[in-house]
């Protein structure tokens, strides 16, 4: 990889910088053209049913209830704060001028927070202030180049920062909420108020450097995380309250896009798929997003690195697949397993996502649970897949890195409704391969579910799971709370908002 | 094709370090006024004539410590033409445009006319201007 890499990390292409001050109409008519179809045809740009409602975006507002109706109960000891964040606007402009995001991914950041308190549960959405959002909210329109939405440049694009959206994921790290994105910095927004501080450097010489939204949280409280650029690798090792404890950086051994990883408590775990990126696609126009390539005939690499000495590294292959999201990894006796969610390639991200963006129904490619046993004395790897169709997999906070039991995923009943929005919710048992699952009625679109440990217990499952969904015929967002081992009861309490949300990928829940 | 940010940052090196100086006497004077170059370390600005190699070896080349408000810096004696200017603010003294370790750039840096690029720097042809018989001034904002 090359460092013109660089021009077309987040989606800028090399060619628009000569072009950036081009005309605004003509290059607004370009992305008209490549946003609305062919010229004369003009459909809506977002056809989706009201099952698709919180694909529609906000239009930057920031929301809030002071108290949500709850059915059922509230477990007494779940107390805390459930921040959230996803992409939230997708649509700009009026009129003829109305441009629609193509690619889920491009959407600027709304971090909620659901917070649970003895007088009962509120809720909180605002968007992150980046700088885009508020060059782009004053101009009402799109200015920045986006990951998988070819759009030109109206701004000055300095570095990725300029076209970060804050909009993955969101954790609480010392007096920080970190709104995470892949491609820069980590947003630093006020816990309590949401409000947004800027961007966080780490140390001088890392300023702008990638800061991936899946970070790795030891149960006392140590982070790790990774980002990605331009053929680089970097890796981060921070304190619970967020000091810088130690970095690295080296070449990638694998070009495109890493979005997840996991850790035991002796290594940090990549599988790396098989992405390149199509430079030519690229010059032609095409986003980021649009140009990475599927290489299906190499391998798909797995990274092995030691947590406490980021030189150690070692490189182990697969045959190849894709994988978004982990649950988690452990380690004994010179043997890893990690479990995460595979998916055969790219379609999902390249073909999917950009028709759901646009409302159509189609039925995604499935994404199956699995299971990887990385055995280090004999160099081999052997993965077993199970049938369920999900995502977003979690575990318990308690146990990351360490050896679990169970993980627990957002679950199709059959066929996904209008190919968007899970149904149920699962655990599977690794070790006994039971599942203990609940099932709403096809009228719910379910996102992300999170363990949350009962305050005082040590036990893996003493807690709670909780999550969001969309409850369709109210066309209203709800919060769950089930018991972490018994989901099959059903939830024991359902949180309703009097609005619906966009839908987040990601978030972590702060007990009390 | 844009020169990528390394090369920005390479070539304000050069462009300070490697001044040929050269003047003809009694031509028209440049001032350029620099904002937003905050208050840490100095402002390293290069002057280029199109027979340069934009962001290589610069014609002329100056520096002033940064303040808050405005910098101010003259090039004396310059013949007709078109130039334009680069320049970045030295926050660590190094005398270098540090980078992150995959290149981008982390001191703030700025062109004539304003002129941006796009993850990279402008070309000379959009940070041009002329100069003529009389003296001239200029403003450059930083970021
Ligand atoms: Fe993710």
């Amino acid at each position: 990889m090359n460092r013109r890499s660089f021009f077309t990390a987040v989606g800028a292409t090399a060619a628009s910088a000569a072009t950036a001050s081009m005309a605004q109409t003509a290059s607004s008519a370009a992305t008209r053209a490549v946003l609305g179809g062919p010229a004369g045809a003009k459909p809506p740009l977002f056809q989706g049913s009201a099952r698709m409602t919180p694909l529609r975006g906000y239009h930057g507002q920031d929301v809030a209830c002071e108290r949500a109706a709850i059915e059922g109960k509230v477990p007494q000891e779940l107390r805390g704060v459930f921040y959230r964040n996803g992409p939230g606007l997708f649509e700009r402009g009026a009129g003829t001028n109305k441009q629609r995001y193509s690619h889920w991914f491009d959407g600027d950041g709304l971090v909620h927070a659901w917070r649970f308190t003895d007088q009962g549960v509120s809720h909180q959405a605002r968007f992150v202030q980046t700088k885009k959002f508020i060059a782009e909210q004053s101009a009402n329109a799109f200015l920045a180049p986006a990951f998988g939405s070819a759009l030109p440049a109206h701004m000055p694009v300095r570095n990725s920062d300029d076209v970060n959206t804050a909009n993955t994921n969101v954790y609480k790290l010392g007096d920080r909420l970190l709104a995470m994105w892949e491609g820069g910095s980590a947003t630093d927004l006020d816990p309590q108020s949401l409000h947004t501080r800027g961007i966080v450097t780490w140390s001088p010489e890392l300023k702008h450097m990638p800061f991936s939204a899946h970070p790795k949280i030891d149960p006392d409280g140590t982070f790790w995380n990774f980002g990605t650029m331009m053929g680089k690798m970097v890796l981060y090792h921070l304190s619970p309250t967020g000091e810088l404890l130690k970095h690295a950086v080296f070449d990638a051994p694998t070009g495109g896009m890493v979005h997840d990883f996991a850790i035991t408590h002796k290594s940090l775990v990549f599988l790396l798929p098989p992405i390149g990126i199509d430079y030519a696609a690229m010059r032609k126009g095409a986003a980021f997003g649009q140009a990475l390539t599927w290489n299906g005939n190499d391998s798909t690499k797995v990274l092995i690195v030691d947590r406490n000495d980021f030189s150690k590294r070692r490189i182990l292959e697969m045959p190849a697949f894709m994988v978004f999201h982990f649950g988690n990894a452990w380690e004994a006796d010179n043997v890893i397993r990690v479990d995460f969610v595979q998916s055969k390639n790219l379609d999902i991200m390249s073909d999917w996502m950009p028709r759901m963006m646009r409302g159509e129904t189609v039925v995604p490619d499935r994404s199956n649970p699995a299971f990887v046993k990385i055995d280090l004395n004999r160099g081999k790897c052997d993965v077993a897949m199970r049938d369920e169709n999900c995502e977003f997999p979690r575990v318990d906070p308690r146990v990351v890195g360490l050896r679990n039991r169970n993980v627990y995923y957002p679950v199709d009943n059959g066929d996904r409704p209008e190919g968007f929005g899970f149904t149920g919710v699962m655990r599977i048992d690794t070790e006994s391969g039971k599942v203990d699952r609940y099932n709403f009625s096809e009228q719910v679109a379910l996102e992300e579910h999170v363990v949350v440990p009962r305050p005082s217990s040590g036990r893996e499952g003493d807690g709670w799971l909780v999550g969001v969904g969309f409850d369709v015929a109210a066309q209203q967002s709800f919060a769950t709370v089930f018991d972490a081992m018994n989901l099959a009861a059903g939830p024991q309490a359902i949180i309703r908002l009097p609005y619906w949300t966009p839908v987040c990928f990601h978030g972590h829940f702060h007990t009390a | 094709m844009p020169r990528t940010l390394l090369n920005l940052a390479a070539a304000f090196t050069i462009s300070i370090f490697g001044l040929a100086a050269s003047s003809a006497a009694f031509g028209a004077d440049l001032t350029v006024e620099i904002r937003n170059a905050g208050d840490k370390g100095t402002v390293m600005v290069a002057l280029f004539k199109p027979s340069d190699r934009w962001l290589g070896r610069a014609s002329m080349g100056t520096a002033a410590p940064a303040r808050n408000g405005a910098v101010t810096v003259t090039f004396k004696d310059l013949e007709e033409g078109e130039y334009a200017i680069s320049l970045f603010v030295d926050e660590n003294g190094n005398g270098r445009m540090d980078t992150n370790p995959i290149g981008i750039p982390i001191e703030p840096y700025a062109f004539s006319n304003d002129a941006t690029g796009n993850f990279g720097p402008p070309l000379f042809e959009k940070a041009k201007f002329n100069v003529a018989k009389e003296n001239k001034s200029i403003v450059i904002n930083v970021k």
